[in-house]
């Protein structure tokens, strides 16, 4: 028996809040006077509704204890419980990495997010993460720059390639 | 010009060296990552696809075509090799075929499924060359109400099939289908829940979309609950064919299962899951009462991967000649074509014949290559089974920033496939499934405005919308798909 109300109601309120936010400014939404029948604002209340209305079943069934189980996955412990450190640690980085790109250039900051996610994950041999992080990071930086054309920040790699150049 | 001389002019495009060497980057690169665990077909596709923007339209598709194939195939290694307790029920080919490697017949079932791959690809893709012409001439006479019946359907029979709540399968699909709302109306210009983010007017980018829901929220699931210890892979020697005994009992399920797989891959039900359950129930009931089912029976690997990739070429049919995607894949693969400026439709094939029949080319030898490097490599996929999950869910992670930032080339980009990631991770623990978001964002626009254009023709009457008798049919079905889970789930409760 559930003693605790599932997490998933603060999925299900995200789902009922976004639904009232899109109802609340469809209204808002300017229709130009050929547009009248069939406007922009149909589709819009089609799908508030939707979402408000699948919120109030969805909520219910928590409610009422039931749940679907997890995603299955190769590299998933059916048994494990969440760990919430490891989920806010890996959005923290990545924030932090999107963050960093444009001062630091891409590879650098890359690099820092591979080990990063390594070491939250468990790797404890700090020369393979150091040595791995830089040579992938890179090596994709360099094949995306180089080889494709692609663009990506360097700093201070892009300087120092140039002055070999 | 007939089809099949511009079949045979695609060839020739397609067997360029240039363009061969693309080719076979594709298999190579759509094989390693589909390999890589956690990672399926959609979440390949999406995460490949920014390297393919960097290449001319025609090079690109044909590497896609690779991509594609090879990310089908790649998945079927991992779950046959890597020793799972307590069996994933998702990957049906796993069923048998890790019974088969644990019995030290891991070679016979690699084999077996990259040979039925090979059959099924060879034989759907020759469907969808047999079948696309017709099915674009019909479509172009298909109204917009028609076009709004085929969503209504797709999005019924998405939310009800896939998952094991149907309830959570509408929620994710109506998430996607308000992402598809975001940014400035086709119709009329006007611009809708932007939040005055100038950069949302332009909508939620699929890319961003598809590789924060599936590659980052994977990445952030897995390591909420990963399995530690030693990763437990299950030795296999390199082969080179399959033994005459094996053979004759694996060609009867690759052809069924090629007949399973293509007609429901090219109708919108649901896409490749349904097939391989399918195909995997009718080789077990054929197999009568002594079989070796449960124990490593290789009917149970051969049909399912046979109608596993002959629907992967079914899925083609809707999406290139109806521009209608009916799994995540293809959703992902249509957001790459309209990227490299192809729209998928029935029009595609009077305007961009070239590029079509290059891609179908590149399909028939996207299966040889599959074919020619796979039974070799098979020791490679081992090794790379055995990465440590740290630096994998690592590399994942980075490759999802490069990907991002590649086709958004903004940090903000990256920004949203976090918000969107941590998304992703909500509904994979609270066991929504992910891909009727992808379907959402991508058709609902489609069904916005060929709704609206049906409507604005009638003049507001809604009665328009069920005048022909294509898109009666269609809602018909619409309504079944929706009640008969629903009558099979009470019955089952009763019993």
């Amino acid at each position: 028996m559930r003693t605790r109300p599932s997490g998933e109601l603060l999925l299900v309120a995200l789902l009922a809040g976004l639904g009232a936010y899109t109802l609340a400014t469809t209204p808002s939404i300017m229709v130009p006077p050929m547009a009248e029948n069939a406007g922009p604002r149909l589709f819009p209340y089609l799908i508030g509704g939707l979402l408000v209305g699948v919120a109030v079943l969805l909520g219910a069934q928590v409610l009422r204890g039931k749940a679907a189980p997890p995603e299955e996955g190769e590299d998933v412990d059916p048994d494990g419980r969440t760990d919430w450190r490891a989920v806010v640690l890996l959005i923290v980085l990545f924030a932090a990495h999107a963050v960093l790109i444009e001062p630091i250039g891409w590879p650098l900051a890359a690099a820092l997010l591979f080990s990063g996610a390594a070491v939250v994950l468990g790797a404890r041999k700090w020369w393979l993460i150091v040595v791995s992080a830089l040579v992938l990071a890179v090596g994709l930086w360099a094949v995306f720059v180089f080889g494709l054309g692609a663009y990506l920040p360097g700093g201070p790699l892009q300087g120092l390639v140039h002055g070999l150049a | 010009m007939g089809s099949l001389d511009l079949l045979l002019d695609g060839f020739a495009s397609a067997l360029s060296a240039q363009n061969l060497l693309f080719a076979v980057i594709g298999v190579l690169l759509g094989t390693l990552v589909g390999v890589l665990p956690g990672i399926g077909p959609a979440m390949t596709v999406a995460l490949l696809l920014p390297i393919t923007f960097t290449v001319p339209p025609a090079a690109a598709l044909i590497m896609f075509a690779g991509i594609y194939y090879g990310g089908m195939y790649g998945g079927s290694t991992t779950s046959i090799l890597l020793n799972t307790p307590g069996e994933s029920a998702s990957i049906v080919t796993a069923l048998e075929g890790n019974k088969m490697a644990r019995a030290g017949r891991g070679a016979q079932a690699l084999a077996t499924a990259a040979l039925g791959s090979f059959v099924a690809g060879t034989i759907g893709t020759l469907l969808l060359s047999l079948v696309a012409v017709p099915v674009a001439t019909w479509a172009s006479s298909l109204t917009s109400a028609d076009y709004f019946a085929l969503t209504a359907l797709a999005f019924c029979t998405v939310a009800a099939m896939l998952g094991t709540s149907p309830l959570r399968g509408v929620a994710s699909l109506s998430v996607g289908l308000y992402l598809g709302l975001v940014g400035i109306d086709k119709i009329t210009g006007q611009s809708r829940f932007a939040m005055g983010i100038d950069e949302l007017n332009r909508g939620v980018p699929v890319v961003i979309a598809a590789v924060g829901l599936f590659a980052v929220g994977e990445s952030i699931y897995v390591a909420s609950r990963l399995r530690h210890g030693p990763v437990n892979v299950i030795p296999v020697g390199t082969t080179w064919g399959l033994p005459k005994a094996d053979l004759k009992r694996s060609w009867k399920p690759w052809l069924r299962g090629t007949f399973i797989g293509f007609p429901i891959g090219a109708v919108p039900a649901g896409g490749a899951d349904v097939t391989t359950f399918l195909s995997y129930a009718t080789e077990k009931k054929l197999a009568g009462k002594n079989n070796e089912f449960g124990k490593g029976a290789i009917e149970g690997v051969a049909g399912p991967e046979a109608a596993n990739n002959a629907a992967a070429a079914g899925v083609l049919v809707p999406l290139l000649t109806l521009g209608l995607p009916t799994s995540a894949t293809a959703a992902v693969m249509l957001a790459a074509f309209t990227s490299y400026g192809i729209q998928p439709g029935p029009l595609l094939f009077d305007t961009k014949p070239e590029l079509v029949w290059a891609l179908i080319a590149s399909l028939y030898l996207g299966n040889v290559l599959l074919l020619v490097l796979n039974l070799p490599l098979a020791g490679i996929w081992v090794k790379l089974l055995r990465v440590p999950r740290p630096y994998l869910y690592g590399g994942i992670l980075l490759c999802a920033s490069l990907g991002a930032f590649a086709s958004s080339q903004s940090a903000a980009g990256l920004l949203v496939l976090v918000v969107i990631g941590a998304l992703g991770f909500a509904m994979r623990r609270y066991g929504w499934p992910v891909a009727p978001a992808v379907l959402g964002l991508i058709l609902g626009p489609v069904a916005e405005e060929n709704l609206r254009k049906a409507l604005q023709i009638s003049q507001g009457d809604p009665g328009a919308l069920v005048s022909s008798t294509f898109s009666k049919v269609m809602f018909a079905l619409a309504l079944l798909a929706v009640i008969v889970p629903l009558i099979l789930r009470a019955r089952r409760r009763r019993s």
